[in-house]
């Protein structure tokens, strides 16, 4: 009988089963970096900081956020989505009747995408040891107090995360704006603490912390209800100064020579510049230049998004009629780039259309006529030196340091050659809301507006941007918005769609 | 050995007394000859074999000899000479030894041995020639397996479902196997590099290459005890496809040809001509502004300029459908040469397809080559090889961008103003549109792809009777690359002063199985089928996106990145690797041919979850009882068959990418920061939030069968019912905003779905050359979300608030028309239902609103304007607060269809045949987002819309309880109304295909798309834009129009 070599015949296939069992060690899988190992290599860290301010130059939290914080200034009317009075964005965030809308929730989003990012950042940096670290862990705080000062002002109540999300950890529930201004406080002297050069030129000094500081301060002093029980109104005033003067002071600011050319890429990372978002053409990071200049303007697409109300640039000129700040920040005469015809639009000509009858928002227009493509190189200044002269003028005027206040106007104004307006001298009453339209004037669309708007409360708002909008002589109800006045609308946007949908805590 | 047979037996006729001579042809029962078949003189040693054309000669040793004719395959004769000299013989097919055998996974079975649930699909091979894909034939040919695709032009994506949504997760789609080699491209592109503005890239087939002309047999493995054996890869189903081989016998040669035209079907939207635009735009400008905007006199439009002159020139007036949609012609033609003899075939087939689409710069051409040959090296070592490659070019500029208002192409045909004038520049809105032929001039979508299959395969036979080892090592090589370019005339070439996206996909994939099979009859009562094996499967995907803006000059199109001066998308690579190491085994045993066992096993480990979670075990069960095979039926005499068959099986999941248990820091390039010189410095950022605690997806399935056949086998069928439910879902879930991130993966929930799918053949007519068969299969499907794990929420079902767990899905377009999630998922509830507001009809003047008041005419000029003016949605607020917010939104659709079904019909009369196929599915309905504009007289400048939205719009003096008035918009509307949920029934004669066999040559003439009878107002209510996506479902947003074919063909067969 014929024996059969059953070792013989196994052989093969039990090799290759072999093999295929010891080969089971692939399937681990390797990814190139992860959270923890990111931080420990100071080249991979400081990339990931960098990470952060990419978040800040997104679509959504910068050119989305722009439109919003304009829009909801009471200060602005736009041609998006339809050159008409009616079209969405007008009845509803221009008009101060804020509804659920794509560009409020797209800020959002891009902001707490900024805030996931210096979580991370915060959770994995050790701090104490190298002043890489350091400053990563301090760039981290201050985009983290930049962002929930950004969101609070504009929505009040929001989710406060400080940690990273996890897959069991993704629902928060609102917290206090009062909360919220604690850890903004919190994060800001911390970043002024850690904050260093490491990162290179282009991103903010620790000074750029305690300017947010001193915007802080500013904005609880005159909310009585976000004070922590044991201080004052002047108290506050005084920690917003102690905190500007501490920028002043540095030594390391002074006003740009030249206004308009702030506005420029030769005006980039001056010395009047704070914080400053580094924008590229290259990096693809900007469409400023597309979505804010004016029809026609130049060669490449262009939508114009901006009109500043007509009554704001009428009150402008009144104020300083030859005020050179007026050609940098509005657009209502040029030639178009593809044949050079003329262009009018308010006060140039006469308010006989829709888009005819405001004039453009010019700072963010790009100023290269011939400029084809989408992304632009522009920066954009968050916080520049004027902006703190007058906020220390401000500050100064309420806790009665006249002559000092006056100084800081008087700075602000040298520049374009102008002597302060005679309501500055009309007593601190007087001052504050000569220095509230200074705010307009020199600092009109940077992104400040609708908060200095609504800092010292709806009666102030009402009565002092409003009112004088809706009643002013030249309102015309077929090109004008008409203001919302219902302080349960006009003072905070609603929790995005989007949030209220997603997150189980959250129900309006 | 047939020559040595040969020599034998002319050797033996030399020594033979009496001889006598006996020839003849040895044929089948078709008439073809047979080459090789046996003749021998029983009793004796005279023999011989039949030559190349079946002609045998034998000298036997007495006219009364009787001789045994066999060939393999075919019953074996005896036959008397009596006498005769010259004898003609005709073989029949011996049906005990050719017992149909069915693939399965990993082997096959006798049909008769099938425990599980599979459906083969048949198709004839004039047919399987007017598809490029496999998947598109499956259409409305086997129960339970519903095809969609997201457009109608060529090379565009399929989905295909069979019994349901097993997943949350976007890709349902089954796992297709080609003679072995696992095909997992379904569902799979190029990544996007990265869009401009609102945009979003259509996805074309994962499938391309997979040719339907050299395809054997289909098998569509639907239940858990049939797709068991691919273990975490089978939830979805399996779809196994067999190549052809060369059979023994004659050598035979194919050639092919057909050609024809493509068209739209007749389903459109009837928008406003030019003059009628200019009469809506007029209204509502004089309306608002007091002012015309057009002059309109004898059929002629003029626009009126900003100074109140009118224009010279009259304007150009269009219809864009009838000038961009055309008529395309579509051939394709190729050979196969296939023969073989018992010591192996050959089968090579090559083909060559062009295809163009419905605007003009559209077009699919493929080519194909396939070599599969077998034989055999010694008597127990056998090598099976099969080989094909396949290369394509598409241009899929018909479909254009996904998302977006006027951004899309389809949405640009439908809403551009139909006037064009030189003097309307002043016009120039926001969006900078520009006309659809732009899409057409200006835009191309280049694809280049190949793909190479093919895998060797080594049986033993090892030297116990019925046992073999089987080493099969295969790949599947696919690489893509796709252009996408945007001239100055489409808005994103605008936008970027021209654009071009350039994105690469390269996979690789290899498997080797390690199989040892067992097949044998013990006893004549006892047969086992079994096989067991390790398996290796290897998968890399590496991705590469790059994109440039800012032309120098945009005459180069897609050919010249250089051109471009800006890297909008500099440069970059992703890879995505999976391994899987797998153990498996299945035992078919089959006592007395009555009762029939089938059990597997298969253990996966897979390198996406995280150590403790890597193995998945995946055991099935099935029963198979053939009750024809017993007295008592046999006794009834009505049956030819009878079987009965249950199965229970688990299978699984892991369909999501790799790396997701890792929390990945990456850089991107569309993340990136600027420096103080204008460059770039690349940042690092967290990409996701890990989730180490994934593990698979598991679905545990139970089939319940019945096979029969009744009258002679003239009326055959199956009943299938299951009831399948998949735990632990993998879920991209959409989460808080305030997280940072947009979703998470997670495993969360259980679904269910129970069905019940039948089919029926029959044949109605066979007599005097006539045969009609009619034949249909249905599917009714029930899919319920049994549990969401979440914590319950408010939610308003059939009028009552309920605390029920429930989530949304995906928003639809990132603009604010459309910008929410038209799907919920509720427990309780089937899946992806519509949830929005209930309308009901039009606010008319004074009309009570919600929170007091009475609706009254639009005035802009109101100081306190009222929630709704006269001529607005009455949008229902449900619960009575007086306000319309997101808790007034409730259940107002259901995409899933109650049923779907299929029916066909073949008449042959002597050469004349004629096969019909309909397809339809009942009872779904579509949330068609195209409406939101185009039904709406929005009144805004440079959006067309339909004829009834404008002329039966509301207006106080004809005021309509349908159509709202003109001014109103759904622009920023926070949820969807129902007004856009239409039923998407549809019943579709897909396909008609009338032959005539001329001696050896085929004439046909087909037609695809007929016709299709539905109430729905889109274009294609069988389009599903967002194929592969879980968490939208059944919406209609741009949807492309769906073409009609017709082409007239040739088959040669020498």
């Amino acid at each position: 009988m014929k024996t059969i070599n059953y070792i013989k015949i196994f052989k093969t296939p039990f090799l290759v089963f072999l093999i295929m069992l010891t080969s089971a060690c692939e399937l681990e899988e390797v990814a190139p970096f992860l959270d923890k190992t990111v931080y420990e290599n100071p080249q991979t860290a400081q990339a990931s900081a960098k990470g952060i301010y990419a978040g800040l130059t997104s679509y959504n939290a910068k050119e989305r956020g722009i439109f919003v914080i304009n829009g909801f200034s009471g200060l602005f009317i736009t041609g998006k989505n339809g050159q008409r009075i009616s079209n969405p964005n007008n009845a509803n965030l221009f008009s101060l009747n804020p509804n659920y809308d794509a560009d409020s929730e797209a800020m959002w989003s891009g902001y707490y995408s900024v805030i996931s990012r210096c979580n991370g950042a915060i959770q994995y940096t050790t701090i104490g040891q190298d002043p890489i670290f350091d400053n990563v862990a301090g760039h981290a705080y201050f985009l983290r107090a930049y962002s929930y000062f950004q969101l609070v002002r504009l929505w009040g109540d929001i989710p406060l995360w400080t940690e990273l999300p996890s897959s069991t950890n993704l629902h928060k529930a609102k917290s206090s704006a009062k909360d919220i201004y604690s850890q903004i406080i919190s994060d800001a002297n911390e970043a002024a603490n850690l904050m260093n050069n490491t990162l290179g030129e282009g991103y903010p000094m620790m000074f750029a912390a305690n300017m947010l500081l001193a915007k802080v301060y500013m904005t609880l002093a005159t909310n009585s209800s976000l004070h922590d029980g044991s201080k004052s109104e002047s108290e506050y005033w005084q920690m917003a100064y102690d905190e500007a003067i501490k920028v002043k002071n540095s030594g390391n600011y002074s006003l740009h020579s030249n206004y308009q050319d702030l506005f420029t890429l030769s005006g980039e990372n001056s010395s009047e510049s704070i914080f400053e978002y580094q924008l590229s053409e290259q990096a693809s990071n900007s469409q400023l230049g597309r979505n804010y200049t004016p029809w026609k303007y130049k060669v490449g697409m262009h939508f114009g998004w901006l009109s500043v109300h007509a009554d704001v640039y009428d009150d402008h000129v009144s104020t300083y009629p030859t005020d050179p700040r007026i050609e940098g920040t509005y657009l209502h005469y040029y030639q178009r780039a593809d044949n050079g015809a003329d262009v009018k639009v308010y006060p140039s000509t006469g308010r006989n259309s829709f888009r005819a009858s405001h004039p453009y928002l010019f700072k963010f227009a790009e100023k290269d006529k011939s400029h084809a493509a989408q992304y632009n190189s522009q920066n954009y200044i968050v916080y520049r030196y004027a902006d703190l002269l007058l906020m220390l003028a401000e500050i100064s005027n309420e806790l009665n340091k006249d002559a000092e206040a006056m100084g800081y106007i008087e700075e602000v104004l040298g520049r374009v050659g102008l002597t302060p307006q005679i309501a500055y001298y009309g007593g601190q009453s007087s001052f504050r809301d000569a220095v509230m339209k200074e705010y307009r004037y020199e600092l009109l669309g940077e992104g400040e507006d609708s908060h200095n708007n609504r800092r010292r409360g709806y009666t102030y708002f009402l009565n002092n941007i409003i009112l004088p909008h809706n009643n002013n002589p030249n309102f015309s109800s077929q090109y004008d918005l008409t203001l919302n006045t219902d302080e349960a609308r006009i003072m905070t946007l609603p929790v995005p769609l989007g949030e209220v949908s997603t997150n189980d805590l959250i129900d309006d | 050995m047939r020559v040595f047979i040969l020599l034998i037996s002319i050797f033996l006729s030399n020594y033979s007394y009496s001889q006598q001579t006996i020839s003849g042809v040895v044929s089948d029962e078709t008439g073809e000859t047979i080459p090789g078949a046996t003749i021998l003189e029983l009793n004796t040693n005279n023999g011989s074999v039949t030559d190349i054309n079946g002609n045998y000669s034998i000298t036997i040793s007495s006219s009364d000899a009787i001789l045994r004719v066999s060939f393999l395959g075919f019953a074996t004769q005896e036959i008397s000479v009596n006498g005769r000299s010259v004898i003609n013989i005709t073989l029949a097919q011996d049906l005990q030894e050719l017992e149909e055998v069915v693939v399965v996974g990993y082997g096959t079975v006798r049909k008769s041995d099938l425990t599980g649930a599979v459906s083969s699909v048949e198709i004839s091979e004039n047919e399987a020639r007017e598809f490029a894909t496999v998947d598109q034939l499956l259409q409305g040919r086997a129960a339970g397996v519903q095809v969609t695709q997201n457009a109608g032009s060529p090379g565009s994506g399929v989905s295909v479902r069979i019994r349901g949504t097993n997943s949350l997760r976007g890709n349902n789609e089954p796992l297709y196997v080609i003679d072995g080699i696992i095909i997992s491209s379904a569902g799979e592109d190029v990544n996007p590099a990265g869009g401009i503005g609102n945009s979003g890239q259509e996805v074309q087939n994962g499938l391309n290459g997979l040719n339907p002309r050299d395809i054997e047999s289909i098998e569509v493995l639907k239940d858990a005890s049939a797709t068991a054996i691919y273990g975490s890869r089978g939830a979805n189903g399996v779809v196994l496809i067999t190549t052809k081989k060369g059979s023994v016998g004659k050598r035979k040669i194919n050639l092919f040809l057909n050609s024809g035209v493509r068209m739209m079907e007749d389903q459109r939207y009837d928008v406003l001509s030019g003059v009628d635009f200019a009469r809506y735009q007029n209204e509502v400008q004089i309306t608002n502004y007091g002012r015309a905007r057009y002059h309109i006199d004898d059929g002629n439009v003029y626009p009126i300029l900003s100074d109140g002159t009118i224009a010279s020139n009259p304007a150009i007036l269009h219809d864009w459908q009838e000038e961009i949609y055309q008529i395309s012609e579509h051939y394709n033609f190729g050979a196969s040469v296939s023969g073989g003899d018992e010591d192996g075939s050959y089968y090579l087939s090559l083909g060559y397809t062009d295809q163009k689409g419905l605007v003009e710069n559209s077009r699919f051409q493929s080519g194909d080559l396939r070599y599969n040959f077998d034989k055999k090296i010694t008597d127990d070592l056998k090598v099976d090889a099969r080989f094909s490659a396949f290369y394509s070019n598409l241009d899929f500029a018909e479909s254009g961008d996904l998302i977006g208002a006027n951004q899309s192409s389809v949405r640009s045909i439908l809403s551009n103003v139909p006037i064009t004038s030189d003097d309307m520049e002043e016009y120039g809105n926001a969006l900078n549109t520009t006309t659809p032929l732009g899409w057409v001039e200006d835009f191309e979508d280049k694809s280049e792809e190949s793909r190479f299959i093919g895998s060797v395969t080594l049986t033993y036979n090892l030297p116990i009777k019925g046992l073999s080892y089987q080493l099969r090592a295969g790949g599947n090589m696919r690489s893509k690359e796709r252009r996408r370019f945007w001239g100055l005339n489409t808005f994103q070439g605008k936008a970027g002063n021209g654009a071009l996206q350039i994105s690469n996909l390269n996979t690789k994939s290899y498997i080797i199985n390690n199989l040892v099979r067992f097949n044998r009859t013990l006893n004549k009562k006892h047969r086992i089928n079994a096989v067991a094996g390790v398996t290796w499967d290897s998968r890399d995907a590496d991705t590469k996106i790059f994109a440039v803006q800012d032309f120098v000059t945009t005459a180069l199109t897609i050919q010249q990145p250089l051109l471009g001066q800006l890297n909008s998308t500099p440069l970059t690579t992703g890879s995505s690797d999976t391994r899987i190491l797998s153990y498996l085994a299945r035992a078919n045993y089959s006592f007395m041919n009555k009762y029939v066992l089938t059990s597997t096993l298969r253990v996966d480990g897979v390198s996406k979850f995280s150590e403790g979670n890597r193995y998945g075990y995946f055991p099935s069960f099935s029963l198979a009882w053939r009750l024809v095979q017993e007295s008592f039926i046999d006794k009834i005499n009505v049956f030819d068959d009878l079987k009965l068959r249950v199965g229970w099986g688990q299978i699984g999941n892991h369909g999501i990418r790799p790396y997701a248990t890792l929390s990945n820091y990456a850089s991107d390039a569309n993340n990136l920061y600027g420096n103080i010189t204008n460059g770039i410095d690349i940042p690092l950022y967290l990409q996701n939030i890990a989730n180490p605690d994934l593990k698979w997806e598991t679905t545990q399935q139970i089939n319940l069968g019945l096979d029969f056949a009744f009258f002679e086998s003239r009326l055959t069928g199956s009943v299938d019912a299951y009831s399948k439910i998949t735990k632990d879902l993998l879920q991209n879930v959409p989460i808080p905003l305030s997280s940072g991130f947009l979703n998470v993966q997670v495993n969360r929930g259980e679904i269910e779905n129970r069905g019940i799918e039948a089919n029926l053949n029959a044949i109605v007519f066979d007599k005097n050359n006539l045969r009609i068969s009619i034949g249909g299969n249905i599917a009714f499907n029930k899919t319920k979300l049994k549990n969401l794990g979440l914590t319950p929420s408010s939610i308003l079902i059939d009028g009552q608030y309920k605390d029920i767990p429930f989530y949304e899905g995906n928003i639809v377009s990132r603009g604010n028309i459309f910008k929410y999630a038209p799907n919920v998922f509720i427990e309780g509830e089937e899946t992806s239902l519509f949830y929005g507001f209930k309308t009901d009809g039009i606010y008319q003047v004074n009309d009570p609103l919600p929170g007091g008041g009475l609706a009254r005419m639009y005035d802009p000029s109101d100081d306190n304007p009222p929630l709704f003016w006269a001529g607005d949605y009455k949008i229902i607020d449900q619960n009575g607060d007086g306000v319309i917010d997101l808790r007034d939104r409730t259940i107002i659709g259901n995409p899933n269809p109650d049923f779907v079904y299929g029916i066909n019909l073949e008449v042959n009369y002597k050469q004349l045949s004629l096969r019909v196929l309909a397809n339809g599915v009942y009872g779904n309905d579509v949330a068609n987002g195209n409406l939101l504009q185009l039904a709406i007289a929005e009144g805004i400048p440079w959006s067309n819309i339909t004829n009834v939205a404008y002329n039966n719009a509301w207006r106080p003096e004809k005021p309509s309880n349908i159509y709202p008035r003109i001014g109103y918009t759904t622009n920023g509307m926070i949820a969807m109304p129902d007004r856009i949920i239409e039923d998407g029934s549809f019943l579709r004669l897909s396909t008609i295909n009338l032959g005539y066999q001329f001696d050896k040559v085929n004439l046909y003439v087909s037609a695809q798309n007929l016709f299709t009878f539905t109430a729905y107002s889109g274009y294609n209510p069988e389009v599903t834009s967002f194929l592969y996506d879980g968490l939208r479902n059944g919406v209609d947003w741009n949807g492309q129009p769906n073409a009609r074919k017709f082409l007239i063909g040739l088959n040669f067969n020498l």
